[in-house]
């Protein structure tokens, strides 16, 4: 396995909303590796967007991290100045949102936008950066490069847009990305796209992903190591092969079991979870799927079952697991 | 095929695109539906599959004659609604309903949701007003909603509740024929596979048809018997729900079921890519001959030169694609 790049221990982001305290992330823990690809999977709601958001400090008010290491290259982010911060935002680790639409400045051109990290960062020479950026909208599949640079996001597609985010993310070539729900406002011919080159750019320049999706799919598809939120914690994580193989958790078996799938014949009944994750704002006593699960113990309305390892770095936390 | 609900004879949707400040003048047209035909089997669902700007939606509303079509037929029980009109058309409405995509855009803020779902009642005067609460109490029971939540407004339910809302709005006026647009894309896959199931149920129950819209191919795969593929306003291939996903005839089929990601490690690793190069082309400029040939992995000189029309390569299986 190679070295260990970033490691996020017991990180807790809180919103404080009037007298509610959201717990929005609520102590997770994961490590991410240099060149892998690690998914964050879960429902909206679930905390995925919030920790990545904590990652690179960008969680906003009513909300704050209120506890948890960051260790980034062996320096805890979190106690950053938010000076030393701006260095590591797009220069260490930078970041794909969403909705490209809502991410690019509509007033500026694309290439000045994708321009703008370099000069920043690598303080690049007016006539290097145009150079480099060309090549980067080439790299990230943007034909006739030298015309579309001068080019406005509004006069993009959808897709393209997200290219040029990708391109803005990886020009001071990171060593981490994330990912947060990148191909989800697009069509499924776009996303394998994508989703392709992203991850083939990650691999060549050697950067890790943090994809976050609630498409399952995906992850089977691209992610090495699977972490499955649900309320603001991880109840699994692991290699993906064994949580495909083996879910131990009766949150991943039902995300798993509730996805209609195209390889197998008709099936005459997707299994349906009942009930909705609960809400963050109230204290929750015993596990916060216990309302949910098929499998519930008595326990299981007392404590939150602790993560459990098993063989081959398989977390789960589940006092009956599957 | 007397069996048949609904008959779509060569329909076409073409929008007119006015220039000029002044005297605004029809300078082009956009073709969002081109010449499409199928039918609809009584109590089967029919599944639209395509990527967003094909069409898909329109296709639906013309149905509804939400839109009035600009060339083709509609044919409901062998009756033309492309022709009809005021009174006649109303009646004819109440057979056919509509659940959208997005329960919040579609549900009034300032209406409870008991006066949403009466309000096809009140328009189709079925049933005297002393019935309503009676009808509304079957109708959250039918849609598994607790009837406690009757009076509460839409910001007041979660998204797969509100959806709820929304179907049982369509079920009022006891309908033959639903047109579910999108019914569960804007929803979690815990509640969209409760909806899904819900939808299932229903139409076991109440004898529907259901045209099902939607651009998630796991999705339509599971809920429909016959799939119906959309590309720029054409369908290019439509069959069986397994010749379509076991045997895909056309590329696009093809590389559209490539595309999507199984959530299975093993059988992930194993299957075969397609990739498309390149955007969906837009309808304003469809290219010339096959409007897939641009992004055709087999295409040639036939395909740019002349379209293809449906044909059928299997029986119920049907393709609209020289090389296929």
């Amino acid at each position: 396995m190679s070295n260990l790049l970033l490691q996020v221990k017991d990180l807790r982001t809180y919103f404080y909303t009037g007298k509610t305290i959201t717990r929005a992330v609520d102590g997770i823990s994961y490590d991410v590796h240099e060149g892998e690809t690690v998914a964050l999977v879960g429902e909206s709601g679930c905390g995925k967007t919030v920790s990545s958001l904590s990652l690179i400090r960008l969680v906003s008010y009513p909300g704050r991290i209120t506890g948890g290491q960051v260790l980034f290259d062996g320096k805890d982010l979190l106690q950053l100045s938010e000076e030393e911060m701006r260095h590591v935002r797009g220069r260490q680790m930078a970041m794909v949102f969403q909705e490209p639409m809502t991410s690019l400045n509509p007033v500026l051109n694309i290439g000045e936008q994708i321009a703008e990290p370099l000069r920043v960062h690598l303080r690049m020479e007016h006539k290097a950066t145009y150079q480099r950026v060309t090549e980067l909208l080439h790299t990230v599949g943007i034909s006739d490069a030298e015309r579309r640079y001068h080019d406005y996001p509004h006069q993009f597609s959808g897709g393209m847009r997200q290219r040029v985010m990708i391109a803005m993310a990886l020009s001071c070539s990171p060593k981490i990305l994330i990912a947060d729900e990148p191909t989800t406002a697009l069509d499924v011919t776009i996303q394998a796209q994508l989703l392709d080159l992203m991850t083939g750019l990650a691999r060549r320049l050697d950067t890790a992903l943090i994809l976050i999706t609630h498409n399952l799919g995906i992850v089977a598809r691209y992610a090495d190591t699977v972490n499955v939120m649900y309320a603001g914690r991880i109840v699994e994580s692991g290699r993906a092969d064994t949580i495909f193989e083996q879910p131990k958790h009766p949150y991943t078996l039902a995300l798993l079991q509730c996805v209609p799938r195209i390889d197998l014949g008709q099936l005459t009944r997707l299994s349906t979870t009942e009930g909705l994750p609960p809400d963050l704002g109230h204290e929750i006593i015993g596990c916060y799927f216990r309302p949910r699960c098929p499998f519930r113990l008595g326990r299981c309305f007392q404590e939150y079952p602790p993560l459990t390892a098993t063989d081959n770095q398989h977390y789960y936390a589940c006092f009956n697991p599957r | 095929m007397n069996d048949s609900l609904i008959e779509v004879k060569n329909l076409k949707m073409y929008f007119p695109i006015f220039a000029g400040l002044l005297f605004p003048r029809k300078v082009d047209e956009l073709k969002a539906v081109d010449g499409v035909s199928f039918s609809i089997r009584r109590g089967e669902t029919l599944g639209l599959v395509g990527e967003s700007g094909s069409g898909k939606t329109t296709v639906g509303l013309c149905l509804l004659q939400l839109y009035r079509p600009s060339a083709g037929e509609v044919l409901y029980e062998e009756k033309n609604l492309v022709r009809m009109k005021g009174k006649e058309l109303r009646r004819m409405r109440r057979k056919m309903q509509m659940i959208f995509q997005d329960p919040y855009g579609s549900l009034s803020p300032r209406m409870t949701a008991a006066d949403i779902i009466t309000e096809p009642l009140r328009i189709h005067h079925l049933i005297p007003y002393t019935d309503y609460s009676k009808r509304v109490e079957e109708l959250f029971s039918l849609v598994e909603l607790n009837l406690h939540l009757a009076n509460r407004y839409p910001h007041e339910f979660s998204a797969g509740e509100r959806q709820r809302v929304g179907i049982a709005r369509a079920l009022a006026v006891s309908p033959e024929f639903i047109v579910c647009d999108e019914p569960v894309s804007a929803l979690d896959v815990c509640v969209q596979a409760q909806i899904i199931s819900l939808l299932e149920d229903l139409q076991a129950k109440l004898n529907l048809t259901y045209l099902f819209i939607a651009h998630d191919l796991a999705v339509v795969g599971h809920i429909s018997s016959r799939v119906a593929v959309m590309y720029l306003g054409k369908i290019c291939e439509l069959g069986q729900r397994n010749q379509i996903y076991q045997n895909p005839l056309h590329p696009y089929t093809r590389a559209l079921l490539s595309a999507v990601p199984v959530p299975d490690r093993a059988a992930e690793k194993a299957r075969q890519r397609i990739m498309l190069k390149g955007d969906v082309p837009s309808a304003l400029n469809p290219p010339s001959g096959c409007n897939f040939h641009p992004r055709c992995p087999i295409a040639n000189q036939a395909c740019e030169e002349a379209s293809p029309s449906l044909e059928m390569k299997e029986p119920e299986h049907w393709v609209a694609c020289w090389r296929a």
